[in-house]
């Protein structure tokens, strides 16, 4: 063996970083951990098996329950007894009964129409098939279920009296238990009283008496698409069914390897080592996440397969069945289910100390993971407000409308986005208390881990508390400002003043809340450092400059037809600001401008920026925090406008920039709020303005000498905050916290 | 190179009611001793050795590797220790091979020299026979093995021991004695925690005796026995009780360190 060699002293959170090693080291982990569940035969059950036996047993209870409620859209055969082939031959050519033996004549459509009398009976004639049997005894054949209907004439052969008059009884036999029996009685007895009325018809034609059998003939207007409660609800089932079969193949993946890990004694040895408990957890998520979606691919191609064998597929989503862009998107959608599920899993396992223990945590979450799917099935249930960013209901209605091809764009973004917030929330709160020493050591309790509060006060959040932060941002801003949208009654200046008043509580309560739990000094911790002014002057030049850039990024988006806000929401935005001219400018530059300025940077920059850069490098924590920035304002209104994702990202980028390099957040918030409030001032004074020429329409791009000005404006902003300290940020020697 | 100061865990029970589990304790160990941490049970040396590792966060005080705190870099000093318990279990469907490896990966040890290491061990220890053979089928007497495996597979300067005879028959425990002396060939600083005290006087240079988790006695055996006035470690054992008695006022008068 080697001699001891020290092994050099890393800097602290080098291992937290996301290096190529890393990543190629979680990889491995990851590796290790499928392996170790792939090789489990438990999980091979859940896997292939489960569905492989559900589905097909579901299958026969979808098809009791189809014949129940949609017998007139299944084809069905009936077999019909006669005792004589003279009496066969006569019924089925007075009934004109040809029809329904043949395959080729089956389910003729146009005839149905037109032909399709009054009563219910006789829908679905199109897909019954007639086979007619002779037999001696009817009744016993009937009773021995051989035949579902006997037929008898007994007077067959005296039927047609000398005056040309048809008398003749029709005695039909049927099952008294047997559903199928009086279906097939029905259907004849149809058959026989449109033969009887046409009969009559020609009676009374060679009598001279132009007069038809049926004198009021009752006419039926299908208006809609064929589509009733229960259709919808029987649809609502497959996503649900669907997400519990893939919650069914996680759980037991996310328990071995959890409070299974502790179980058998490696927990210990594995927190022990010098990685990340993130990554450790990551590796774990990846492991339970790939199984979930193999779960749901096997789910997805197995009831596919059921659906289509039995023939519900039609039936169930229309004419075009299960096609092939379906079942992606509904994969799509488990894929989002399994990101946000085992994270869930995963944080509930983590808690527990053995399989038994977990078993007991997971039962009540999978009892609540039936509620959703409870009210999805109630009929009227619209995925629209508070409901778009309900975990779990959100995706299941969300299923329920793709399957539907109801689903709505700006929805679907909010699900999906909401949905992943929740997922990294639970990773976030799972790796706070795997492996934590309640967890590990103490029998008697471990949820203490999860409310933990620091000892010593820190100077920057952890990334996952900043996150976690987010994750209660998005919706109660996304519900606030759908609130305050709605609130009619209130005058458009009561309606800005309580979107300020949001915007203050949300983006600062929220994060300040946080910090103070956490114990983060609030002016490192925001960044609240008094810098240079130049920094500022560097903010002001960004803020006047910036807007000329993203004018025309929205116009070349409208330009290519990219553009996805819709004419009356943008005729909507236009009455607004004019409603706003009924008010003093410096109301709206306040509520619009100064509020959004101080308090968005307040936690974007000051809050969230700076844990990331505690964490990972300048680069990815500005692109991460522009990112989330930009993708907060893209859904945050209620309507989709893809055309202000790019000038809210690059305002999030320039923002992030300017608060790294300067190591404060105040010459952002400056920026934002001078950015916001040109536009605001533009937008109020825009009549005024385009009267002198100062101003081009909407859809205009600039004058080039505009353009010029502001990349001029830009470069000078980006030397004065360059030169503006003589390093970069997080280097208390560069400002002046606040504090002091 | 193992520096514990004035350590103490302070565990919180039901009703609000606070556990001392170790109590200021404060010690070294150098590079090539093995430093025995003995107690009877609920003494605090799996705490103790848990703080040292930075498993535990210490209520107060500190440990340190080599100047490293485990409250201020954890990740630092888990790099730089060995840790064998007897309640460590093994990957059941992984083979001892890919389990050794994945923690020499685990300790960002290269390839190569993971595989290097490897076969020194599985030599030292004598894990040819089951090398590739599935973790879940080894016996308590092999999976011990691994475990000391696994945790020199990084080629450690510290290794902690706490109870690494627990459950072994005679010759599993021959194996771990021997291990123990070839940790102290190297050079390596170990912290023994055992109540095979026998096996403790053969293999340890010094001693910490804990009781409700503070030191009733620290140094070699003989400044031991010169303290107490007992010959063996167990005769001391017995007599721990009364020991807090006879070090009441000035337990640093027996200390050595």
């Amino acid at each position: 063996m080697s001699e001891v060699s020290l092994p050099p002293l890393n800097p602290p959170d080098t291992e937290t970083k996301f290096s190529p090693q890393s990543l190629a080291r979680l990889r491995r982990l990851t590796a290790k951990e499928m392996r170790e569940t792939l090789c489990d035969r438990r999980t091979i059950l859940t896997l292939v098996l489960m569905p492989l036996l559900l589905y097909p047993l579901m299958a026969v209870g979808f098809r009791t329950y189809i014949l129940t409620n949609y017998a007139d859209d299944l084809p069905v055969e009936y077999r019909i007894g006669f005792e004589s082939r003279e009496e066969h031959d006569w019924f089925w050519r007075y009934a004109d009964l040809s029809r329904y033996t043949s395959e080729s004549q089956n389910a003729p459509e146009a005839e149905s129409s037109q032909k399709s009398s009054d009563s219910d009976n006789n829908a679905g004639q199109n897909r019954v098939r007639l086979l007619p049997q002779l037999f001696d005894n009817l009744e016993e054949e009937v009773g021995k279920h051989t035949i579902h209907l006997g037929v008898r004439l007994p007077g067959i052969a005296t039927a047609f009296r000398q005056d040309g008059n048809l008398e003749l009884d029709c005695e039909f036999i049927l099952d008294v238990n047997s559903s199928t029996s009086f279906e097939a009685y029905k259907f004849l007895q149809t058959r026989l009283t449109e033969a009887n009325a046409r009969y009559l018809e020609l009676r009374l034609n060679s009598l001279g008496i132009p007069q038809r059998a049926t004198p009021v003939q009752s006419q039926k207007v299908m208006v809609g698409t064929k589509r009733d409660t229960q259709a919808v609800s029987l649809l609502s089932v497959v996503p649900l069914v669907l997400l519990l079969m893939t919650i069914t193949g996680a759980v037991y993946p996310a328990i071995d390897l959890t409070a299974g890990e502790r179980e058998r004694g490696t927990l210990e040895i594995l927190i022990a080592a010098p990685v990340p408990r993130l990554s450790l957890l990551l590796a774990k998520y990846f492991a339970v996440l790939s199984v979930a979606v193999l779960t749901a691919t096997v789910n997805l191609l197995t009831m596919s397969l059921t659906l289509y064998t039995v023939g519900l597929g039609e039936v169930l989503l229309g004419q075009t069945g299960f096609s092939w862009l379906l079942m992606v998107q509904v994969f799509l959608l488990m894929l989002l289910f399994a990101t946000f599920f085992s994270a869930v899993l995963l944080t509930i396992t983590s808690f527990a100390r053995s399989f038994k223990e977990a078993q007991a945590y997971l039962v009540p979450l999978m009892l609540i993971s039936l509620v959703p799917g409870v009210i999805s099935i109630l009929p009227g249930v619209v995925l629209e407000g508070p409901m778009t960013i309900t975990p779990l209901l959100n995706i299941v209605l969300l299923g329920r409308d793709v399957l539907l091809r109801e689903a709505n764009l700006l929805t679907s973004i909010v699900v999906v986005t909401s949905t992943m917030l929740y997922a990294i929330a639970a990773i976030m709160t799972a790796a706070r208390i795997f492996g934590a020493e309640g967890v590990l050591y103490n029998e008697n309790a471990g949820w203490s881990d999860l409310f933990y509060r620091p000892i010593r006060s820190v100077t920057a959040a952890s990334a996952g508390s900043a996150m976690m932060c987010l994750v209660i941002i998005f919706p109660a801003y996304y519900f606030t400002t759908g609130l305050v949208g709605h609130l009619a009654s209130l005058s458009i200046g009561q309606r800005l003043a309580v979107a300020g008043v949001a915007t203050g509580l949300i983006f600062g309560l929220i994060p300040l809340g946080s910090a103070i739990w956490n114990r983060v000094s609030l002016a490192p911790g925001f960044q609240l450092r008094l810098t240079t002014p130049l920094a500022f002057l560097g903010g002001i030049f960004f803020g006047l400059s910036l807007w000329t850039l993203e004018h025309e990024a929205v116009v070349v988006f409208m330009d290519l037809q990219w553009a996805t806000i819709s004419p009356e929401k943008l005729a909507q935005a236009m009455e607004m600001v004019k409603q706003w001219r009924d008010l003093p400018v410096v109301v709206i530059v306040l509520t619009m401008a100064i509020i959004p300025g101080i308090f968005e940077e307040l936690f974007f920059r000051g809050y969230l920026l700076n844990s990331l850069l505690r964490r990972y490098g300048p680069l990815p924590s500005i692109l991460a925090s522009a990112t989330l920035f930009g993708f907060f304002h893209l859904v945050t209104s209620d309507s989709l406008a893809v055309e202000r994702l790019f000038p809210s990202t690059t305002l999030g980028l320039v923002l992030g920039w300017v608060c790294w390099r300067t190591g404060s957040v105040l010459p952002s918030m400056l920026l934002h709020a001078t950015h916001n409030a040109l536009l605001v001032t533009l937008a109020y004074y825009q009549e005024q303005l385009s009267d002198h020429h100062w101003l081009v329409e909407e859809q205009d791009h600039l004058p080039l000498t505009w353009i010029l000005y502001s990349i001029a404006g830009i470069v000078v902003a980006s030397l004065l905050v360059r030169f503006s300290t003589p390093s970069n940020a997080g280097q208390p020697s560069a400002s002046v916290e606040l504090a002091q | 190179m193992i520096d514990v100061h004035e350590l103490t865990k302070i565990f919180r029970v039901a009703r609000g009611e606070e556990l001392v589990a170790v109590d200021h304790i404060s010690f070294h160990v150098e590079s090539g001793e093995v430093y025995g941490l003995l107690g009877p049970n609920g003494a605090g040396k799996t705490t103790t050795l848990r703080m040292i590792l930075g498993l535990l966060q210490a209520s107060s005080g500190y440990a340190a590797i080599d100047g490293v705190r485990s409250s201020d870099q954890p990740e630092e000093v888990k790099r730089r220790v060995g840790l064998v318990s007897a309640s460590a279990g093994v990957y059941q469907w992984l083979t001892v091979r890919q389990m050794l490896l994945f923690f020499a990966d685990l300790y960002s040890v290269p390839n190569l020299r993971a595989k290097r290491e490897l076969d020194q061990l599985v030599r030292t220890l004598g894990l040819e026979s089951f090398i590739d053979q599935q973790c879940s089928t080894l016996s308590t007497g092999q999976k011990q093995r691994v475990n000391l495996a696994r945790a020199l597979i990084h080629n450690p300067p510290v290794v902690l021991l706490d109870e690494p005879t627990l459950g072994l028959d005679v010759v599993g425990s021959q194996t771990v004695g021997a291990y123990i002396d070839l940790l102290r060939y190297q050079g390596k600083a170990v912290i023994l925690s055992t109540h095979r005290l026998d096996e403790a006087e053969r293999l340890c240079t010094r001693f910490g005796l804990l009781h409700y988790g503070k030191f009733v006695a620290e140094g070699t055996l003989q400044q031991l026995r010169e303290a107490t006035g007992c010959q063996s470690l167990v005769e001391m054992f017995v007599n721990l009780t009364d020991l807090r008695a006879m070090f009441s006022e000035s337990p640093g008068e027996a200390t050595a360190g």
